[in-house]
């Protein structure tokens, strides 16, 4: 049993801005999304971006500085007279949850308003585990993290990635329904849980989707690359990021591309079976059954099965069939991305997957096939690397999605003279209806 | 015992017997007369010394020069003023951590990898630094599962809809972080009858307070686990003050707690680390990285639980001379 966490109703949050609410303070939205792409600026550098007078921005800044979104930090470069006193924003006005569900690992962590990963968490969940104990076990680790903060802080938004493509919604700035696709979850009240117990909007992408955000959001460069980023598990699958942009198709159904026919042994099967964590783990077990292998034999004389990370580790160890597996692997993959990149273009691509994590055996032969097979006009600036980011990269994405939808202009423009999205009137309205919920009685009474 | 938890990044471990030197790469090693610096902590605790034993054995034998060995003392800016000097040393190859804290110190051990030095964390990563980029490898226990032992040590203690309390340390630590969180998992998991009840400290010196709000505000308490073993120490002499008979669980076994639990005072298990062990796996990937070879993310090591029953026998197998 878990208790009900009021930690995000501070008593700035309680209160409702109903003098600021009656003018809407037009420019709020753009002034703050304005400070928080930038590191600080003048009050006269808000008046010529924004394009307003000194009247109005001092009214803004003052509602602002309210909220406690905005600080008033060092004095900037005087071009005569008094020095300018620079303007920032509060990253810490308030906190992010995030939350990476994989189908056997699940990440917890806690960012600031930028997006600032502060504090994670991984973890084995059993891929038995049923979606409602998934469920428990994510809030019960969100709990933990709030509960080791030395001060109440506010939850702004939840961001998760859960494994698969997700349907989104078009009428609404958040989830305020768990979507009915990926169907894992389509039975369990993740997002109606979330939205209720912590009073806060929640945003949902698919796992790919998120760790190529915080993939491209780790780079200095972000804004200015095509960045593709390839997932190598079970499963392959792939995003793409254009200029800082996620790409997501006509229906957000993108990267799919283990599900690529390629040729094995006379037979045509899907790239995800030939080239996948699956087949790497086979592979590695009819080695050590045969003895062609004695490392992954010693492997499988204290074990049930081998594993993927049991043949990359052997690799690693320089073990020549271990090597041999992950090289034929490689290559398939890197045949698929080179006919990606022939038609992308992209200044990065990036692997990730616990195969690349501690060898190159991986990464090399997936480098050697793009840069045989795509153009060489292509492959010669196309910068082929491994994520070191890890499982992280699922949180960073989570956490920059959750800032992309909280600081969204439209949406932004709805709550934020409310100080806090829960006291807004749409929201407050949501969470009327979610007490009519049955299913989230059950689950907190459980 | 398999190892159970994953790394800072959700990395999967590698297990100590994958590190090894062959005898190329030893005598590579004495070839190139390495000088490295240690940064702990605190070096003062009984963990501490044994790990730095296990260390200087390794490295001693391939004659790399250990230039300084400093003592953090649990101050971050201890270590912030370290980090930043040895980063300005062009004779340093290597330095070998224990971070203290989380986002105070990690710009302090970038400066290390920005100039050109290869870091080996231990125990701790403070988040946002990466393996690969900002450190070499990470070595530790296998937190989750010490915490995990812990809680199946203690969980007999503890009646039906009892309660069990949580001493932990208020600080972002990777392995005190693991211990409490497995620690509830399993309760949970296992126990779902039972209340846990957290309380943190956020220094050494706030043990027994931290000990007594835990204890006076609740009763109701079955049993307590306390994450390492020099909190546990403060947190007997909070039970002897208050007359109290209370089960006890923690990590480590110091000569206290070694002793507390052949006496059967409160201690009733403790989950022993390697600190040895880990010392000289620190001192084999911390020479690998030297040589430019590839190395583990996250390398990880069981712990063993210890109960009066085994304690004379474990303490012969980590190899503590006490």
């Amino acid at each position: 049993m878990f208790v009900q966490n009021d930690k995000n109703q501070t008593s700035k949050n309680l209160r409702v801005r109903e003098t600021y609410s009656k003018s809407l303070a037009p420019g709020v939205e753009q002034i703050l999304n304005l400070l928080r792409n930038k590191k600080h600026l003048t009050r006269q550098e808000i008046e010529r971006t924004c394009e307003m007078g000194r009247t109005a921005v001092t009214d803004r800044l003052s509602v602002l500085s309210d909220i406690g979104f905005i600080n008033e930090g060092s004095l900037g470069v005087t071009t005569g007279g008094r020095a300018p006193r620079l303007i920032q924003f509060n990253a810490d006005a308030g906190r992010f949850l995030v939350a990476s569900i994989e189908q056997e690992v699940l990440g917890v962590g806690m960012a600031d308003l930028s997006g600032n990963l502060l504090t994670e968490h991984h973890e084995n969940i059993d891929a038995n585990a049923s979606s409602d104990q998934i469920m428990k076990h994510l809030i019960a680790l969100f709990d933990l993290l709030l509960d080791r903060e030395v001060t109440n802080i506010d939850v702004l938004g939840i961001g998760l990635s859960i494994p698969g493509p997700v349907e989104s919604f078009s009428n609404s700035h958040f989830f305020y329904k768990t979507p009915s696709m990926p169907s894992a979850w389509a039975d369990a009240p993740l997002i109606e849980q979330l939205l209720s117990y912590y009073k806060a909007p929640v945003w949902i992408r698919g796992s790919v989707e998120a760790m190529a955000m915080g993939q491209t959001q780790s780079l200095d460069t972000f804004e200015s690359e095509t960045v593709l980023f390839v997932k190598v598990s079970n499963r392959i699958e792939a995003s793409l990021i254009i200029n800082g942009s996620l790409y997501q198709g006509a229906n957000g159904l993108t990267g799919l591309i283990g599900h690529t026919p390629v040729e094995s042994a006379g037979a045509t099967s899907s790239l995800n079976s030939v080239a996948g964590e699956l087949m790497v783990a086979k592979l590695g077990n009819d080695a050590a059954n045969s003895g062609q292998s004695k490392i992954l034999e010693n492997i499988l004389a204290q074990q049930a099965n081998i594993n993927a990370i049991d043949v990359s580790n052997a690799a690693r160890a320089a073990d020549h069939v271990a090597m041999e597996i992950l090289s034929n692997c490689g290559r398939r993959i890197g045949q698929n991305i080179a006919t990606i990149a022939n038609m992308l273009n992209p200044s990065r691509i990036i692997i990730s997957g616990s195969l690349v994590q501690d060898n190159d055996i991986l990464l090399a032969a997936i480098r050697e096939m793009i840069y045989r097979n795509a153009h060489p006009l292509i492959s010669k600036d196309t910068l082929v690397e491994a994520s070191v980011l890890g499982h992280s990269a699922g949180l960073i994405g989570s956490a920059a999605i959750a800032a992309d939808g909280l600081f969204e202009p439209a949406y932004l423009k709805q709550w934020v003279l409310y100080g806090h999205p829960a006291n807004e009137p749409k929201f407050k309205g949501l969470l009327g209806e979610l007490n009519q919920d049955n299913r989230i009685e059950e689950f907190i009474v459980d | 015992m398999s190892v159970t938890g994953l790394g800072p990044h959700g990395e999967h471990p590698t297990k100590l017997n994958e590190v090894s030197l062959s005898p190329i790469q030893s005598q590579q090693a004495r070839d190139q007369k390495f000088r490295i610096a240690v940064v702990y902590h605190t070096t003062s605790s009984d963990w501490s010394k044994q790990s730095l034993k296990g260390l200087m054995n390794i490295l001693s034998e391939h004659d790399i020069i250990v230039d300084d060995i400093i003592d953090c003392q649990f101050t971050p800016q201890l270590q912030i003023d370290a980090l930043t000097t040895l980063s300005k040393r062009s004779d340093i190859d290597a330095v070998i951590s224990i971070p203290i804290g989380n986002l105070d110190v990690i710009d302090a051990h970038r400066h290390i990898s920005e100039s050109g030095k290869k870091l080996i964390l231990h125990d701790s990563v403070p988040t946002g630094l990466l393996p690969g980029r900002d450190y070499s490898s990470f070595i530790s226990s296998d937190n989750f599962h010490i915490g995990t032992t812990a809680a199946e040590i203690l969980s007999p203690h503890i009646p039906h809809k009892g309660a069990v309390g949580i001493l932990t340390f208020g600080t972002d630590f990777y392995a005190t972080n693991e211990r409490e969180i497995s620690f509830g998992r399993w309760f949970r998991s296992n126990r779902p009858d039972t209340d846990i009840i957290t309380t943190r400290f956020h220094s050494l010196k706030h043990v027994k307070v931290a000990a007594q709000e835990l204890i006076e505000n609740n009763p109701q308490l079955s049993g307590i686990f306390v994450v390492w073993d020099v909190p546990a120490m403060d947190t007997i002499v909070v039970i002897d003050e208050k007359n109290l008979n209370l089960p006890l669980v923690t990590v480590d076994l110091s000569q206290n707690t070694a002793n507390a639990l052949s006496n059967g005072h409160h201690v009733i298990g403790v989950v022993a680390q390697n600190p040895y062990i880990q010392g000289e796996v620190v001192a084999r990937t911390t020479i690998l990285s030297l040589l430019e070879r590839a190395i583990p993310s996250w390398i990880a090591i069981k712990g063993s639980a210890v109960t009066k029953d085994n304690v004379e026998d474990i303490l012969q197998t980590i190899k503590y001379d006490l």
